[in-house]
């Protein structure tokens, strides 16, 4: 009886121990420290939508820091070396600049100052779309249809400005992507449909002189990615396809698409292959090479489609709370799981996500938090308190945690 | 569970009489070791290394004024101008040895990162260039000036002035750089390649 008491407790203490030990196991299976923590030398960067608020978060130590920007609501980009972000004041037709103070040397990163604004302010008309290659920021400016463009070196330059491109467009909603050759490919509109978006696109020189005519006219134009080599545009009448060359081609949309349309394109770690994506079907993959089409997820409740920082994956918000991550190489689903609560499909505060390798980061615009979702354990691991109304967010910094 | 708790519980059995009071204890202490977070024991991140400091001292052979040479950039590039001071002219006919100090004072205390660098000899080289009429900035010969593989690290320089002069110098800290290089062990920054951790330029003069 006696011994029948105390085996009855060990077996009660070996069970304590397996149920207490079994989640902590099952996160932290690669034993990396990356996969417990961000890399240290990574940050993420959010706008509010009521406020000048910038909210610049240290994800590795779970931390904020805040700054003054001009203006409220901005969109936030990312530049092409990761140190900078551009930061879109549409409506107050300005451009800021911000500098992470990281500088990535391959293996190594160094700290090269303390984050800040750059001295770099881009004035113009309506500045909207924005990219960054070959070392430059380049916006597109809908209210003259003309394109900014400066270059990342000259962000902490006093006095620097961005120097409009001129190649006579209309004003319109428009588009611009650069070749790896230096060239830039850039929408123009004719007037042909009705609205703001354009129905071409065409190839300039960094004077704005045309060095091909558009070949192809859609039914509209909006969004669009490029590697360098293509640059693609998504249009009502197919994924239009764009060369330094001057070549164009248009991708036919999925059969099953009716009136649907990618309106927006971004680009993956795969040669030749860009994701598309729109509410109204979900997210395929786009093979230019092969010209062909394959879904990723179908589905009409998607809330944000974001690539990963390194372009490897892509992760699926939907609007009942769910993520879905997807490696771009196979195509298939790496996990999923409810993470956050259900938004309506017509709510004016919806959350924003961006990813990197081992997380997820999701805005939380009603609590002012941000929340971050490791990526292995499919858990929020932590709820960082950002300004009150996080509006957009960009990832910029680098996947790496070495210093000297 | 570890090997320390394992080896106790191994133990309990030998003894009935102790067993209540084991089983107890062990129970408490699988469920308080075992419970602990993972997530929590993560290794705390280091601040970012920022220079924010060069100083470059100059003491004459012998004795007399030292010269201080110091650049001061407390949020490092954009922004705030560094604060550049040189704290008087060289003599003539005079030779200076110097000794070069790294720091971070945005760290609270301020951090030193001038071990670092000499611990990490083998990455680091410093280049002294000069314009004008000044005399060369040549590497100092003592053993500590020097890696493990017997290259050049150059924190320590030697500075002999001769009559009047003026013009700058520019002292560069390379990261990987080619000690293999042509010339590079002799100071030419030319062929050294590598990144610059930091690059400072002084105004100086000989009276």
């Amino acid at each position: 009886m006696k011994n029948n008491y105390f085996r009855l407790i060990f077996l009660f203490a070996l069970s304590a121990f397996a149920v207490s030990c079994s989640n902590d196991d099952d996160n932290n299976n690669d034993g990396s420290e990356e996969a417990l923590t961000e890399f240290k030398y990574l940050r993420i960067l959010l706008s509010d939508e009521k406020t000048n608020e910038l909210s610049l978060v240290n994800p590795s130590t779970a931390t904020a820091t805040f700054f003054d920007a001009k203006f409220p609501k901005s969109a936030l980009y990312t530049t092409e070396s990761g140190r900078f972000a551009g930061i879109i004041h549409r409506a107050d037709n300005t451009v800021e600049t911000f500098d992470s103070g990281f500088e990535s040397h391959g293996d190594h990163v160094d700290t090269k100052g303390t984050p800040k604004f750059g001295a770099l302010i881009g004035q113009s008309l309506a500045p909207t779309h924005f990219k960054s290659k070959k070392g430059e920021l380049l916006t597109f400016n809908d209210g003259d249809g003309t394109l900014s463009v400066a270059k990342e070196t000259e962000i902490h330059t006093v006095g620097a400005k961005f120097k409009t491109i001129n190649a006579g467009l209309l004003a319109h909603h428009g588009a611009m992507a650069t070749f790896s050759n230096g060239t830039y490919a850039i929408t123009e509109k004719d007037n042909s449909i009705a609205g703001t978006l354009p129905e071409k696109v065409k190839i300039i020189d960094n004077t704005g002189k045309t060095l091909f005519d558009a070949k192809i006219a859609t039914k509209g134009i909006h969004g669009n990615a490029s590697d360098g080599t293509y640059a693609v545009f998504g249009s009502a009448s197919g994924v239009l396809v764009v060369e330094s060359s001057g070549n164009q081609t248009l991708i036919t949309l999925p059969e099953d698409f009716g009136t649907a349309w990618f309106g927006s394109i971004l680009e993956t770690s795969i040669d030749g292959k860009f994701v598309g994506y729109t509410a109204a079907k979900g997210a395929y993959l786009i093979d230019v090479i092969n010209s062909t089409i394959k879904p990723i997820l179908k589905s009409t409740k998607i809330m944000q489609c974001k690539v990963s920082y390194n372009h490897s994956k892509l992760g699926i918000l939907l609007h009942s709370g769910e993520i879905k991550l997807f490696d771009l190489n196979s195509l298939q689903p790496i996990k999923e799981v409810k993470v956050i609560t259900e938004t309506a499909e017509d709510s004016k505060q919806k959350p924003q996500m961006t990813l990197t390798e081992n997380f997820a980061y999701i805005t939380s615009p009603t609590t002012g938090e941000l929340f971050q979702l490791n990526l292995k354990s499919m858990a929020i691991v932590n709820k960082i308190k950002v300004s009150n109304t996080p509006y957009m967010i960009t990832i910029i910094g680098f996947e790496n945690s070495a210093g000297h | 569970m570890n090997s320390t708790t394992q080896k106790s519980f191994r133990n309990s059995f030998s003894n009935v009489n102790r067993k209540a009071k084991f089983c107890g204890i062990a129970l408490v202490a699988l469920v308080t070791f075992s419970c602990s977070n993972d997530d929590n024991d993560a290794p705390p991140v280091n601040e970012e290394e920022l220079i924010t400091t060069v100083t470059a001292i100059y003491t004459p052979q012998g004795g007399g004024t030292a010269i201080t040479l110091q650049y001061k950039d407390l949020d490092g590039e954009g922004a705030n101008a560094p604060v550049v001071t040189v704290s008087g002219p060289f003599a003539k006919n005079t030779t200076y040895n110097g000794t070069v100090t790294f720091k971070n004072e945005l760290a609270s205390p301020a951090e030193d990162i001038t071990p670092e660098i000499v611990a990490e000899g083998t990455d680091h080289q410093l280049f002294y260039q000069k314009t004008g009429n000044l005399a060369p900035f040549i590497y100092g010969s003592a053993a500590s000036n020097f890696d493990s593989n017997g290259k050049v690290i150059g924190l320590q320089s030697v500075f002999a002035t001769t009559g009047a002069a003026a013009g700058t110098l520019t002292i560069t800290l390379r990261h990987t750089p080619n000690k293999n290089g042509a010339n590079v062990a002799a100071g030419d920054i030319t062929n050294a390649g590598g990144s610059t951790d930091a690059e400072v330029t002084f105004d100086i003069s000989v009276l």
